[in-house]
């Protein structure tokens, strides 16, 4: 009898360790890649794998140094954008960024967002360069949207998805204060 | 309203100041502000007010300049600028090589953001934007999570000090023979 109720509770804890197995864990939980165990993998958390293609079928790679379109009495930013999988980050400064105190928030910038399969970056641009505190209000966090473009030569651009003018939170307002559109073309 | 609730905010981070991060109230039970909303409160979406102050009660600003030496002795200037709780920052050496020669270190331009906690630790990430050289040291990982202690010298001078300890490996130090940069420490410029 013994026997025959220790046979009976071992068959119950297989019983129940076989159901336990067979219901946990979906994937969503398992433990997350830590940020080393990401690191392994290649990409960091929470990017994917994307690829970016030409109008020829060429594959493009959008890390490194790209200048920025501007008109003839301005000074031109220099980029460099990096991306990991789906995720692009980019740090655009012009040449000589003046020292703290001067009221010039746009001589250093950066980039964050995501590459999607539109060839629409969607992220935010942050204006981090020297400024006054009267500038707190012309939005030094703002939505960007960059667009993977190729102009008539093949050549790709990165091209702000906005029209010059329009209110919106680039361009607070349009008659005082308006950002340009940002046109990034690869430097050469 | 808003002004009401910033101000419980506020207040409520100077009383936690101190607390051990478990104890501090947790970002995700805050209410969640849409984009549009938090283009009103003037701060970027998902970032929260936050206010720290020193050890004279000083409020601390993040923003502006900063210098770091890196390990090979490059002066670099970084940028930082924070919206509540959310910080942003551009690094590059005084000296950028023209883009024909650029790219002898990825490090040469690099890119954090992150969020400033209660316990006056910065986590978040932080890249290498400078070319990457086939092959080379440093092009094994772009990308490294991050944390930054705000911290005080002696003087009560803040630095911003890599909570990490030098040549130990880890995301930032995939190989502490090849490729291994000192941890981060930023005072302000001037």
């Amino acid at each position: 009898m013994g026997a025959r109720s220790t046979w009976l509770l071992l068959g119950l804890l297989t019983l129940v360790s076989a159901c336990s197995a067979a219901t946990s864990p979906s994937v969503s939980l398992q433990p997350s890649a830590s940020p080393s165990e990401a690191a392994v993998s290649g990409l960091p958390p929470g990017c994917e794998p994307h690829e970016v293609r030409g109008p020829d079928g060429e594959r493009i790679d959008l890390d490194g140094t790209w200048v920025e379109e501007v008109g003839e009495d301005e000074a031109p930013m220099t980029w460099w954008i990096r991306t990991q999988g789906d995720c692009v980050w980019g740090a655009g400064t012009v040449d000589d960024v003046p020292a703290d105190g001067a009221s010039i928030p746009d001589t250093v910038q950066t980039i964050r967002g995501r590459l999607g399969s539109d060839l629409i970056i969607d992220g935010e641009i942050l204006r981090l360069g020297p400024y006054a505190s009267s500038d707190a209000a012309r939005a030094i966090y703002s939505p960007i949207r960059l667009k993977v473009d190729f102009d008539d030569d093949g050549q790709v651009v990165l091209r702000e998805d906005r029209v010059y003018g329009v209110a919106g939170p680039r361009c607070g307002d349009p008659v005082v204060f308006c950002i340009p559109v940002l046109v990034l073309r690869p430097a050469h | 309203m808003r002004a009401r609730l910033g101000t419980s905010l506020v207040l409520g981070v100077l009383l936690v100041v101190g607390c051990s991060p478990s104890t501090a109230p947790s970002p995700s039970v805050q209410p969640s502000e849409s984009p549009s909303d938090a283009a009103v409160s003037g701060l970027p979406p998902g970032c929260e007010p936050i206010e720290l102050r020193g050890p004279t009660g000083e409020r601390i600003v993040l923003d502006g300049r900063w210098v770091e030496a890196d390990d090979v002795g490059a002066p670099m200037t970084w940028w930082i600028r924070t919206q509540g709780d959310c910080v942003w920052g551009n690094g590059q050496i005084e000296d950028v090589p023209p883009p024909g020669e650029f790219g002898a270190r990825p490090d040469h331009v690099q890119s954090l953001s992150g969020r400033i906690g209660l316990d006056f630790v910065i986590t978040g990430e932080i890249l290498n934007l400078g070319a990457l050289p086939p092959g080379q040291p440093g092009s094994l990982s772009p990308f490294s999570p991050l944390r930054m202690i705000i911290e005080f010298d002696d003087a009560g001078e803040i630095t911003l000090h890599e909570d990490r300890e030098p040549m130990v490996r880890g995301p930032r130090c995939p190989d502490p023979v090849g490729y291994c940069p000192d941890p981060l420490v930023l005072r302000p410029a001037g």
